[in-house]
């Protein structure tokens, strides 16, 4: 009987060594996946794969949708809800812009078979293949023409939205693995540009990815505004209707004008999405801003002046510094800005840096936003 | 009620409502700073003058135009077709404004007149509504009927509808988004160039509504009777759908296709003034119509905040059940239009 306290001690030690053990190591302690700025996936090396969660398939979705990515010829068995994925993928479809660019910097141009409405896509490079009929358009994004995508058979489709009873959730059933990129729900720029790991990962191409993201992780640190002190003020958008679309605080588009060193004028504002404001309290915090920069797209600012001529009260109208984001159109129409503008937030940050100070960057010249011409 | 009665408690009313319209919004601006900018005596801060004269103003006079003239529009479609479910857009021509503003939007078709800036929508929507107003012109030149009128109306607004579906199907999301807001309804961007045609078009089919408002009291007995009293039922038929489609053509170009007022106020009006005569119905209902305008867009500016709602939504939401009460509460609606 006297060695019951010591065994007691030595249970409860032991079991609370194990339970230190499973909340201060990090589980992901033997995991080569690290994903820093994106909050919308992770990765995690498992027993049979590779266990890819993508956290909110939708805005405001309470559950994640998870995928087993595996290599070996005999399919691993998962648990019920985990969709399983054969990697690397040979082809695939992808359904926004947004995505081309995550294929062409991993030299993978190639594997794109389909798109919806391929006029969108400005990239000369998957341009080219589109005219010489590689990759096929398959119709509407909201109703794909389902039987181009069957007759394609492509190893997986990249959507950016999960809509219940859509084309997308039939193709599911179908047994086309959709992968879901829900990278315009990130509030970071870099934590967009991030979900090229994402796309690294299903080719087999994670060690490139993870090397482009750090290439634009770096200069998109260094092109950063460092010096906190409060930069010219700044507003976005554009009336529609009744009602001015403006970022949110916290939006990426305004962290964006943060870090290239304006201040924000709906900076305390706590959401990420876009609101819909009252001209009239536009116009009331915003009309002594400096720089007007994301207006509907507008050729000359006489023509922005005519559309409503309430535009032209605003100061930075007045002295002419409105700028807008669609200084590269593709071939067919598409805009570059928001092809590349995702993945190359730092080419983003350095040309709202040069706005702000033409003196910067010397070797910068506005690459996605013009100046508007009077 | 008595007549002087009704129309001097509708002109107090509207007359608050406009002060109030002006007054009250996202911003807050002090009283006594409106009182001195509406004199001409400038305010303390220059944005409250150029919020008060640039936005508050001319919208509350959009809201009083747009208003009269949907509300007018709707009663003389309801007497023209002797339907209490008739409405300004019946004839179609508010769908040829939709399809106009669609082929500007959705298929960027630019009719030549991209150069007109903020005039481009407008125009595309005249040219739309244009378009069906002289089809239905030749339609009714050609058919007795006014029931075949309102069926042809019906299938132009079902068939252009069709087509603004088939146009959003090719369009990218950006695009389909501006011509949603365009349907949703909006005062707010009507300044005082847009005002300076819209008033006078307006007015001008108000004026014809008014002429015609006898047509219109024998209209309601039926042709057949219209024309035993001597009544020029063709001519009096065309000046009706003049009037209507100058009013619903030029307010759904201009600020987009607005629902409710034009059928629910000339129901309200006659409840409240008891009487089928139009010299009396159509400008208590045009009063009427500024009046019930004015609240909604206030609603929508949802005064204290930054944020605006839908004009459409506002108009039927608190719309509807404001006359679902009023008929179930008096009932006689079929009684006061025949």
């Amino acid at each position: 009987m006297k060695y019951l306290p010591l065994f007691f001690l030595l249970v409860f030690s032991c079991s609370e060594t194990s339970q230190v053990t499973e909340k201060e190591v990090p589980t992901d302690l033997h995991n080569p996946y690290t994903i820093q700025y994106a909050t919308g996936f992770d990765i995690i090396q498992v027993e049979n794969g590779i266990l890819l969660t993508v956290k909110e398939p939708f805005p405001g979705a309470d559950k994640p949708v998870k995928y087993l990515l595996y290599d070996q010829a005999d399919i691993p068995s998962g648990e019920q809800d985990v969709q399983l994925v054969k990697i690397p993928l040979n082809n695939i479809i992808c359904t926004s812009t947004s995505h081309i660019p995550l294929l062409e910097y991993l030299s993978l141009a190639d594997k794109l078979i389909g798109f919806p409405h391929t006029d969108y896509i400005s990239s000369p490079l998957t341009r080219k293949r589109i005219d010489d009929g590689k990759v096929r358009d398959i119709g509407n994004v909201e109703q794909l023409n389902i039987e181009a995508v069957l007759s394609l058979a492509p190893d997986a489709i990249m959507g950016y939205a999960m809509q219940k009873g859509g084309a997308i959730d039939r193709l599911k059933e179908l047994g086309i693995p959709v992968l879901l990129n829900t990278d315009f729900l990130e509030k970071h720029p870099l934590g967009r540009a991030e979900w090229i790991k994402f796309t690294g990962l299903l080719f087999g191409r994670y060690p490139e990815a993870d090397s482009i993201f750090r290439a634009i992780e770096n200069d998109y640190l260094l092109t950063m505004d460092k010096d906190k002190v409060p930069g010219p003020c700044v507003f976005s958008g554009s009336v529609y209707g009744d009602a001015w679309f403006m970022p949110g605080g916290k939006n990426y588009a305004a962290r964006l004008l943060e870090d290239a060193g304006y201040t924000y004028a709906w900076s305390s504002d706590s959401s990420n999405g876009f609101l819909q404001l009252d001209f009239e309290s536009v116009y009331d915090h915003a009309a002594d801003c400096a720089y007007w920069i994301g207006p509907a797209p507008f050729e000359t600012l006489q023509d922005l002046g005519n559309a409503d001529s309430r535009y032209k009260n605003f100061t930075a109208f007045q002295t002419g510094n409105v700028y807008t984001y669609d200084n590269l159109i593709g071939a067919t129409g598409g805009n570059m800005y928001l092809e590349l503008g995702y993945l190359r937030a730092d080419l983003v940050l350095r040309d709202l840096v040069k706005i702000r100070d033409p003196a910067a960057l010397p070797e910068h010249s506005l690459y996605f936003y013009r100046k508007i011409v009077p | 009620m008595n007549f002087s009665r009704a129309f001097t408690l509708l002109f107090m009313l509207l007359l608050i409502l406009f002060v109030l319209s002006i007054s009250v919004g996202s911003v807050t601006v002090p009283f006594d700073e409106i009182l001195s900018i509406i004199l001409g005596k400038g305010a303390s801060k220059s944005s409250w003058e150029h919020i008060i004269v640039d936005f508050r103003i001319p919208r509350a006079l959009t809201a009083v135009v747009v208003g009269s003239g949907l509300a007018v529009c709707g009663l003389e479609m309801q007497a023209l077709f002797r339907n209490a479910l008739a409405g300004p857009f019946v004839l179609g021509i508010s769908s040829g404004a939709s399809l106009g503003v669609a082929l500007a939007v959705l298929a960027g078709i630019s009719f030549g007149l991209s150069w007109m800036g903020g005039w481009f929508l407008v125009m595309a929507g005249l040219l739309g509504s244009a378009l069906v107003f002289f089809s239905i012109i030749v339609v009714s030149s050609r058919v007795r009927d006014n029931m075949t009128l309102l069926i042809f109306g019906l299938m132009l607004g079902s068939a252009t509808g069709a087509i603004v579906s088939v146009l959003q199907f090719f369009s990218k999301a950006e695009d389909i988004q501006i011509y949603l807001l365009w349907t949703f309804g909006n005062l707010g961007g009507v300044t005082y160039d847009k005002l300076a045609v819209l008033i006078p078009i307006v007015f001008a089919g108000i004026f014809l509504g008014f002429i015609l408002s006898k047509s219109l009291n024998v209209m309601l007995l039926g042709e057949h009777y219209a024309t035993s009293m001597g009544v020029n039922v063709r001519g009096s038929r065309l000046g009706i759908i003049i009037s209507a489609c100058l009013l619903a053509g030029a307010i759904t170009a201009f600020c987009g296709p607005i629902a409710f007022i034009g059928i629910a106020v000339p129901h309200l009006s006659r409840l409240l003034i008891n009487t089928s005569n139009h010299k009396v119905l159509l400008p208590s209902t045009a009063l009427a119509g500024a009046i019930i305008l004015l609240s909604c867009d206030l609603l929508a500016q949802l005064p204290g905040s930054d944020h605006v709602l839908p004009l459409n939504a506002v108009t039927s939401l608190v719309g509807a059940p404001v006359v679902i009460w009023v008929i179930l509460k008096k009932g006689h609606i079929k009684r006061s239009l025949s």
